[in-house]
């Protein structure tokens, strides 16, 4: 229990889990990178949309995103998917490795639509990345729940100490 | 006493003093080699502040001298020199011992001063030392667990004040190093990090003014500013007045008062008392010597360190320098023995390192290049460790030092702590990434030859099997 309700424990799965994550689709990206309705024909197709593909008719969004910019993107993506994740994961760089991770997400997202047709909103359907996250950043509320209070007992505890030791304390 | 005459008296271990008891006895020196000390222990200046911090212990950088000296043919005598009687070739010790010489080796280094300040003395900690080193982070560590148990606000603002007076290298080392690791301390205690406050209070406008490392100017300021507490500067104010448990200063001619329950002095150094009074020129009180390092009217007397200058090439008052010349007085005291005349001494400076935060430094190679942040802080470290005295010794404190580095060992503050990332490691992961996604790009690209390529491996077939099937 202890251990659970460490903040640096949490905070450090959550890093890690999320950093493997984007580790892992990276992999994947390039896996699935030529086949069908693949990776890259999705860069090059998708357009930029508020509401996700399917529906309605009218709201497919502006795009694709020109040639130019697309072929990059879509080689680059997943290397930088790799290598952020790692780097995320290992807690190296974590500030700027975070900040291109959450960039990369907000692309994607903006990519297959803000409000997709799976949904944001709970709706019934499961979505495993989106539960995990969630899982995860609950554990480090609770953790940061239990630090707080630990750390207000250490200072109720400092206290009384100092009314021990205050006399013969003083260098 | 025929042997006592044959005798190479040194007198002070440090830089100068050590190095060249040393290097004399790893030259099969065949007469006595006596080397005078006041304090048990070998202080390595550059590295207190990793003491101060615990990122090296004792035994690396505070080491006593019957270790150092061991297996070396040096006596070493822990006394303190009271007299020194050039004409009769004599030294005298607190004890009443005399020892008489045929070679004087004089590296008495300088001296605090606190420029006659009222109360300095008495309140202000000096930082020149190991044990001083030692003191200073007791009385830290003790003034932090005053904090965390007082609850008046004023009091607790009080007691996580520094102040450390002196805007020079050692006073901008020590900032930068407890702006990063009271804010751990505190934190670990339950404190409020944000409440620790760390000023530097300087006489004149310019930090590093008149130092060798003066052109590293921007890079300290900005360092200072970028610790997880930004240091407070405190500039063009004249301190006049110590007391228990604040500076007073003047500014802008006004008298005012900052209230700090910690005061470090690093503003001034002065001659060693025991030279001035020697027949012999000196420039504020360091001593002249020849390019041989020797006195001009006592061939038989070396000088070297902060406590003697070769008016025609000053040298800056550093541990580089002092080092390097106690190798060369080995070098001329043997070649006098043997008949020889001693040859003039030839200063290598290689740059100048500069501590600026826990894990973070500049390294100013060879006054063009300048290395910052993490990289900055491992040749520095590097280069010191190598510059521990007694081969021996050196290599063991390398070896555990590396480890340490790499393991993270004995660290005041974890990486994390401090939002900072091994800089090595960072970028062999940034490498074993590029490597690792080579081949899925290479997949992705030319699949058949791919395919044909890395068939004997057995890899296209696992990525095969991973893939999903074709839709
Ligand atoms: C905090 C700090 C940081 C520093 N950082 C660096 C740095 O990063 N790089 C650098 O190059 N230099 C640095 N220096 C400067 C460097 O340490 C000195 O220039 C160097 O130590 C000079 O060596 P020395 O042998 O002349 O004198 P010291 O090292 O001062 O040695 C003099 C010795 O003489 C002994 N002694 C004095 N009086 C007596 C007596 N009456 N009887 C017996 N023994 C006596 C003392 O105890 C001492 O051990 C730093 C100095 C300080 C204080």
């Amino acid at each position: 229990m202890k251990y659970l309700l460490n903040l640096r424990v949490a905070i450090t799965v959550n890093r890690i889990t999320i950093g493997f994550f984007f580790f892992l689709s990276g992999i994947a990206n390039y896996l699935n990178f030529n086949v069908a309705n693949g990776f890259y024909q999705t860069v090059i197709t998708q357009k930029l949309q508020i509401i996700g593909p399917g529906i309605p008719p009218g709201w497919e969004g502006v795009g694709p995103l020109p040639w130019l910019i697309a072929i990059p993107y879509a080689w680059l993506l997943p290397l930088a998917e790799i290598l952020l994740g790692a780097l995320f994961a290992l807690n190296y760089w974590v500030r700027w490795t975070g900040l291109l991770l959450i960039l990369m997400t907000f692309s994607i997202i903006l990519a297959f639509g803000i409000i997709p047709a799976g949904t944001l909103f709970p709706n019934g359907a499961e979505s495993f990345n989106k539960n995990i996250l969630f899982m995860t950043l609950i554990w480090i509320c609770i953790a940061y729940d239990a630090y707080e209070q630990k750390m207000s007992r250490r200072r109720t505890e400092a206290m009384a100490n100092y009314a021990v030791n205050n006399a013969m304390d003083d260098m | 006493m025929q042997q006592a005459s044959q005798a190479t008296v040194i007198l002070g271990g440090g830089f100068a003093g050590l190095f060249t008891a040393l290097h004399l006895s790893q030259r099969n020196y065949s007469h006595p080699i006596i080397l005078i000390e006041q304090r048990d222990r070998f202080s390595f200046k550059p590295l207190l502040y990793e003491l101060l911090s615990g990122e090296l212990h004792s035994a690396q950088v505070y080491p006593r001298y019957n270790e150092l000296l061991a297996s070396s043919s040096v006596t070493f005598v822990q006394d303190t020199v009271k007299s020194i009687h050039l004409e009769q070739s004599q030294v005298t010790v607190a004890s009443g011992r005399i020892f008489n010489y045929r070679n004087l080796v004089l590296a008495l280094g300088s001296k605090t001063t606190y420029f006659n300040t009222p109360g300095a003395a008495e309140y202000a900690m000096p930082f020149t030392s190991g044990e001083q080193a030692i003191a200073l982070r007791k009385h830290l560590r003790h003034r932090l667990h005053q904090a965390i148990q007082t609850s008046d606000p004023a009091r607790r603002r009080l007691l996580l004040t520094v102040a450390i007076i002196g805007a020079g290298p050692a006073g901008i080392e020590l900032a930068c190093t407890l702006a990063d690791l009271l804010p751990i301390w505190y934190d670990e205690l339950g404190g409020d990090a944000a409440e620790i406050r760390v000023v530097l209070i300087n006489r004149n406008k310019e930090i590093l003014k008149g130092d060798v490392n003066s052109h590293l100017r921007c890079t300290a300021q900005r360092a200072l500013k970028g610790r997880i507490i930004p240091v407070d500067f405190l500039f063009d104010a004249a301190v006049s007045k110590i007391q228990a448990d604040g500076v007073e200063y003047q500014q802008n001619n006004k008298t005012q008062i900052l209230q700090a329950g910690t005061i470090a002095w690093t503003a001034g150094t002065a001659a060693n008392p025991l030279l001035m009074n020697l027949p012999v020129a000196n420039n504020r009180g360091r001593l002249l010597v020849t390019p041989t390092l020797q006195l001009p009217d006592f061939p038989e007397v070396f000088a070297a360190g902060d406590c003697a200058a070769d008016s025609d090439q000053p040298q800056p008052p550093t541990a580089q320098v002092a080092y390097q010349q106690g190798i060369a007085i080995a070098q001329n005291i043997q070649r006098q023995r043997e008949g020889k005349s001693p040859i003039p001494v030839e200063i290598k400076m290689r740059g100048t390192l500069m501590k600026l935060g826990l894990n973070e430094g500049v390294a100013n190679l060879f006054n063009k290049v300048q290395i910052p942040g993490q990289p900055g802080h491992l040749i520095r470290e590097a280069t010191y460790l190598q510059l521990l005295p007694n081969a021996a010794h050196n290599r063991k404190i390398t070896t555990e030092w590396l480890t340490d580095e790499l393991f993270q060992r004995h660290r005041p503050a974890s990486y994390m702590q401090l939002g900072q990332t091994p800089w090595l490691p960072g970028v062999a992961t940034l490498a074993a990434g590029v490597i690792f996604a080579t081949p899925l790009v290479w997949r992705a690209a030319q699949p058949m030859q791919f395919q044909q390529n890395l068939h004997w491996t057995g890899v296209p077939t696992l990525l095969n099997q991973l893939a999903p099937p074709a839709r």
